[in-house]
C-alpha cells in the first residue's frame, strides 16, 4: 500500500499540464474495435486504468504501437474471439469498469461481445442495465450466466432502432452507439448522455466514417454503415484534474497556471468555481488563477445560501463535488453541497472533520460547510484515501493543512492522476511517496 | 380609455427593459467571451471565419469564398486516413469545380492542416496533388487555432457550408461527400 507524505501550508507557483482525459480514453481506445484499419490516439494518459484497458485489447489480438508519449496507433485487424473464454479475460475484465464497453464494438463488427462483471470504484452501485437494454433493443441476445458472473450479447444482423433510455448513462451511451454505427438503418437514442467525451466519441466516429447527428444534444440520430475506416484522433485534457487543480490554487492561495485547457469543452465547471469566489483569467486557452488570500461564496440573488449539486452534463460534474467541498472548508461564507447523483461519496467529510473544517453532514447525500475564512488553517492528520476523488481532495486538504499529513492508500489517487507527485513538485509542492 | 392605457404602457415597458437590460449586464459579467465560443457548430450554423496563411504566406480568408460552396477540410499530412481519402477528394473538386449549382456560383476546397512541418505539408499537396488555391495552416499540430474554432479533435473532419456561409453539412466522406454536392447542382 502506498503511501504519500505531504508537507502543507505552502504556496505553489507555476504551470501544469493537465494529462489526457481518461473518461474519453476508455471510450475512444474501445471505439478502435470497430474497424480493421489503423487508428491513431494521442493525449492518451498513462495511468492504471487507461493501460490495464490498451492491455486487454493487446490480449484480444490488436496490434498496438506507442509512438511518442501519449500516442498509440490501434490495428484491430484480426481479434482473438476465443480469448473470451480464458481465465486470464475474466481476471482482467473483471479488474475494470471501462472494459464493458469493449462488448458495443464487438457486437457490432463480430456479432458477438462477453465481459466478466465489471469492477471499478466502490460508490454506490452502478447498474449496466443500459447497455444491455440497448443491445437488445438493436436485435441482439442477452446472455447471463449467473454462475461465473457473466455477461453477454449475440446478435448477427443488428437493425437500428429507437430508444429512449432508463437513464442518461454515459458508458451506456457509448456503448450503445458504438454498436449502433455499424448496425443496418436508423438508430435514434433518446436521453442519450451529452458530455464532452461521448461528443468526443462521436466526432471520432464520423472521422472514421460514421454518421451520427445530434452531437452535443440528447438526440442522437446515427445512419448504420456496413463498415469504418481508421482515424486520426486527439483526446480533450481531463476536466476533472482541470477543476481540481482549481480548487487546489484556491486552497493553498497559490499563483497556478493550467495549460491548455480547451475552455469551450469544460461547461459550467468554471462558473461553479467562480460562484465560490474564485477568481481566474483565460489567456488564449490557459486558464490562469491568481494567489487569493480570501475568497466569498456568493449567495443566491435572494440572499440564500448557495446549494452546489451535481446532475448529468451539462450540470456540475460528481467527479467535482468533492472538490468544492474541500474549497469551501476555507471560503467565506457557507455552502450546501448536495451530492445527487450517488450516495457515500461523502463520507470522507469524517477526515476532513477531524482536521478542522466545519462540516455538517445531513446525510448520505448532503453536507453543508461553514468556511473558516483562513481564520485557522486545517490541521495535518493521517488518512486513508477511500477512492479516487476523495483521495484528490483530501490530498488537496492536506497540502493547504499546518503541518505534514499521511495519506495512505494511494493506488487510489494513482488510478485517476497521472504522475502526480512529479507534477506537484514542480510547482513547489513538498510531497513524498513512499512505498 | 384607450389613449390612458397606452403611456402606462410605456412607462411598464420601459421599467421592464431597465430591470432587463441591468441583469443582462451583470449576468454578462460573469462570463468570459470564451463562453460565448463554446457552443457546439452544428448544421444551420454560420461558419466562424478562418483567415490563415497559406505556404506561400499569403493570408486566405475563408469569408473570401463567399457565394461559392465551400468544403472545410481538416486533414495532415501525417494523418494516414486523411491521405487515403485524398484521393476521393480530389476526384470530387475535378467533378465540381466548374459544375453549375443552383444558388452558388461554384465549388472550392478550403484546406485546413494540422501539419507541424512545413515541408511535410508541401510535399504532400503536391503528392497527393491536392491543386486547388486554398491550403493554409499554421502549423501548430493539435494545437491548431483553426481547428480550435471548429472543436476538431479527430481527422479526418469536413465541414460544408453553403453559398451565404452556412454549415449544410459535417464529416462527409467517400460517396456521401459526392451525394451532397451532387443535390445542389441545377
Amino acid at each position: 500500500m502506498g503511501t504519500f507524505q505531504i508537507s502543507g501550508g505552502k504556496k505553489l507557483k507555476g504551470d501544469i499540464i493537465p494529462q489526457g482525459a481518461k473518461n474519453e480514453a476508455l471510450q475512444v481506445i474501445c471505439a478502435t474495435l470497430l474497424t480493421s484499419e489503423k487508428v491513431t490516439i494521442s493525449n492518451i494518459p498513462d495511468i492504471r486504468d487507461v493501460n490495464k484497458l490498451i492491455d486487454l485489447l493487446s490480449d484480444l489480438g490488436v496490434s498496438i504501437r506507442k509512438r511518442g508519449s501519449g500516442t498509440y496507433i490501434f490495428h484491430a485487424d484480426s481479434i482473438n474471439l476465443d480469448y473470451f473464454e480464458t481465465e486470464a479475460f475474466k481476471e482482467k475484465g473483471a479488474a475494470l469498469r471501462g472494459s464493458i464497453m469493449i462488448v458495443g464494438p464487438l457486437l457490432a463488427r463480430f456479432g458477438k461481445g462477453y465481459i466478466p462483471k465489471p469492477g471499478g470504484d466502490k460508490i454506490g452501485r452502478r447498474r449496466l442495465d443500459t447497455h444491455f437494454l440497448g443491445f437488445q433493443k438493436l436485435g441482439a441476445k442477452f446472455r447471463y450466466n449467473a454462475n461465473e458472473s457473466f455477461y453477454g450479447v449475440e446478435g448477427k444482423n443488428l437493425k437500428g432502432a429507437y430508444m429512449l433510455l432508463d437513464e442518461a448513462s454515459v458508458t451506456g451511451t457509448a456503448n450503445i452507439i458504438m454498436a449502433a454505427v455499424l448496425a443496418e438503418g436508423i438508430t435514434t437514442i433518446y436521453n442519450a448522455a451529452c458530455e464532452p467525451y461521448v461528443q468526443q466519441l462521436c466526432k471520432m466516429l464520423n472521422s472514421m466514417g460514421a454518421d451520427i447527428k445530434g452531437i452535443g444534444s440528447n438526440l442522437l440520430t446515427i445512419n448504420g454503415m456496413s463498415e469504418l475506416g481508421g482515424c486520426e484522433h486527439r483526446i480533450l485534457p481531463d476536466m476533472i484534474e482541470i477543476g481540481s487543480w482549481i480548487g487546489m490554487a484556491a486552497m493553498t492561495a497559490s499563483d497556478i497556471t493550467i495549460k491548455n485547457v480547451s475552455y469551450s469543452n469544460l461547461g459550467i465547471i468554471p462558473s461553479v468555481f467562480k460562484k465560490m469566489g474564485i477568481q481566474m483569467e483565460l489567456i488564449n486557452d490557459d486558464l490562469h488563477i491568481p494567489a487569493q488570500d480570501h475568497y466569498e461564496i456568493e449567495n443566491f440573488i435572494d440572499g440564500s445560501i448557495l446549494t452546489i449539486a451535481d446532475a448529468p452534463w451539462p450540470g456540475f460534474t460528481p467527479d467535482l463535488l468533492s472538490i468544492a467541498l474541500v474549497v469551501a472548508t476555507q471560503a467565506r461564507g457557507s455552502v450546501l453541497i448536495h451530492q445527487k447523483m450517488f450516495e457515500s461519496r461523502l463520507f470522507f467529510v469524517d477526515k476532513l472533520i477531524d482536521m478542522g473544517a466545519q462540516i455538517i453532514l445531513c446525510d448520505p447525500h448532503r453536507a453543508t460547510v461553514i468556511g473558516l475564512d483562513r481564520s485557522v488553517a486545517l490541521k495535518a492528520t493521517t488518512m486513508t484515501s477511500p477512492d479516487i476523488r476523495a483521495g484528490i481532495s483530501l490530498l488537496i486538504a492536506a497540502l493547504s493543512a499546518d503541518g505534514t499529513s499521511t495519506i495512505h492508500n494511494i493506488e487510489q489517487i494513482d488510478r485517476g492522476y497521472q504522475n502526480i507527485d512529479q507534477r506537484l513538485k514542480a510547482v513547489g509542492a513538498e510531497i513524498v511517496r513512499l512505498d | 380609455m384607450k389613449t390612458d392605457i397606452k403611456p402606462l404602457l410605456l412607462i411598464a415597458l420601459a421599467a421592464i427593459t431597465f430591470i432587463g437590460l441591468s441583469f443582462a449586464n451583470e449576468l454578462s459579467d460573469s462570463y468570459s467571451p470564451a463562453e460565448e465560443q463554446s457552443k457546439m457548430l452544428t448544421i444551420g450554423d454560420k461558419a466562424p471565419e478562418l483567415a490563415f496563411k497559406d505556404p506561400q504566406g499569403n493570408i486566405k480568408k475563408l469569408s473570401d469564398l463567399k457565394g461559392k460552396i465551400v468544403l472545410i477540410d481538416f486533414w495532415a499530412s501525417w494523418c494516414r486516413p486523411c491521405r487515403m481519402e485524398n484521393p476521393n477528394v480530389v476526384r470530387t473538386y475535378n467533378k465540381y469545380k466548374s459544375a453549375k449549382f443552383k444558388n452558388a456560383k461554384g465549388f472550392e476546397i478550403y484546406s485546413v492542416s494540422l501539419d507541424r512541418n512545413k515541408t511535410d505539408w508541401e510535399n504532400a499537396i503536391k503528392k497527393d496533388k491536392l491543386t486547388w488555391e486554398n491550403h493554409v495552416s499554421d502549423l501548430k499540430f493539435w494545437q491548431s487555432a483553426a481547428a480550435a474554432k471548429y472543436n476538431v479533435n479527430a481527422i479526418p473532419a469536413t465541414f460544408l457550408i453553403d453559398e451565404d456561409g452556412v454549415i449544410i453539412a459535417k464529416s462527409l466522406r467517400g460517396n456521401a461527400l459526392d451525394r451532397a454536392l451532387e443535390k445542389l447542382t441545377e
